[in-house]
């Protein structure tokens, strides 16, 4: 964790539950005991529908299921104010830590799971994960650059027709989670001759993907195999239309404190 | 048929704003408050179910 960044975390867990985490875990930022949760009921942060997502869901009403909040994150500036918020649906649903960072504070950009490279002579491409393992319904980020030689472009979508956009396609995994590929905004391109307008990327083209597998705990290690098709041009000229294939493995990890099932299957 | 979505950003203070004084006990017992513990640093603050289930 970077050193200028502050981290806390808030539960209605006693000092003592959270000191006995804090110990077993060696969690050094300050867990902070709202026992009675009225600190979050006041930021209006109380999930007052949990007993009732749950008997939709079929689980049995839990004493401990009352006064909890809606998991996610509040991202503060240096001087104190909310910047993002990040809540989900799903109470399993959560962000890595790095990929938070680097999204809401552009910072810590770099790859923290294995890096895969592919080099043409005109674009070269990289891939990696925010994250070398993923826990079930954790939110991974996959990131995919490409470099593209002075004076050529590839296109972006939307795109006339015959022409093809970047884009980046991913192997169906059972469970895996997509959300949508963000690019950064391309700019319009002329073509001396034709009357259609285009939209191309230039330079070092950064792309950011979520994803999540959502398949229960126990589904293994797994490769995520990805395709980035594009087309790369000059004013002069077009290469033919590129499909290069990248794949990143990540291993899967047992949530903290849980050791993972014992595998019937997988690779 | 999965749960009706909810408009998430209506969760707590808004984007913008200043994020409220908080002052709560830490893991070893000492209050902690949020912006004096910051001291200036840009944060993360997390709030999540339970440190024990």
């Amino acid at each position: 964790m970077a050193n200028n960044i502050a981290v806390f975390a808030v539960s209605y867990d006693s000092v003592m539950i959270l000191r006995e985490f804090a110990t077993k875990h060696g969690v050094r930022y300050p867990l902070l005991s709202d026992e009675g949760s009225q600190v979050m009921r006041s930021l209006g942060l109380i999930n007052e529908r949990v007993q009732e997502d749950h008997a939709f869901y079929g689980i049995q009403p839990n004493p401990k299921h009352v006064n909890l909040p809606y998991p996610g994150v509040f991202v503060l500036d240096a001087a104190g104010t909310i910047t993002h918020k990040r809540f989900h649906q799903s109470y399993r649903v959560r962000d890595t830590g790095s990929g938070l960072i680097a999204e809401t504070l552009g910072i810590l950009d770099g790859a923290q799971g294995p890096e895969m490279a592919a080099n043409g002579d005109t674009v070269g491409l990289r891939a990696w994960l925010d994250s070398a393992t993923y826990c079930a319904f954790q939110r991974l980020r996959l990131t995919v650059e490409l470099t593209i030689a002075p004076g050529f472009h590839v296109y972006a979508a939307p795109i006339p027709k015959g022409y093809v956009p970047l884009r980046v396609e991913v192997a169906p995994i059972e469970g895996l989670e997509l959300w949508p590929m963000r690019w950064p905004s391309p700019h319009p391109f002329k073509v001396e001759g034709l009357d259609e307008e285009f939209r191309v990327h230039e330079g070092t083209v950064r792309g950011s993907l979520p994803l999540a597998f959502t398949a229960p705990p126990g589904a293994g290690d797994q490769v995520i195999r990805v395709t980035v098709r594009y087309q790369a041009c000059s004013s002069t000229t077009c290469l033919a239309p590129a499909a290069v294939p990248v794949e990143i493995p990540v291993r899967e990890a047992a949530l903290v404190g849980r050791a993972l099932p014992t595998r019937t299957s997988g690779p | 048929m999965p749960l009706p979505p909810r408009d998430f950003s209506r969760i707590g203070p808004n984007e913008g704003e200043y994020f409220p004084d908080v002052c709560l006990p830490d893991q070893t017992g000492t209050p902690v408050d949020l912006h004096v513990a910051r001291a200036g640093r840009q944060a993360l603050v997390v709030f999540h179910r339970s440190a024990e289930w």
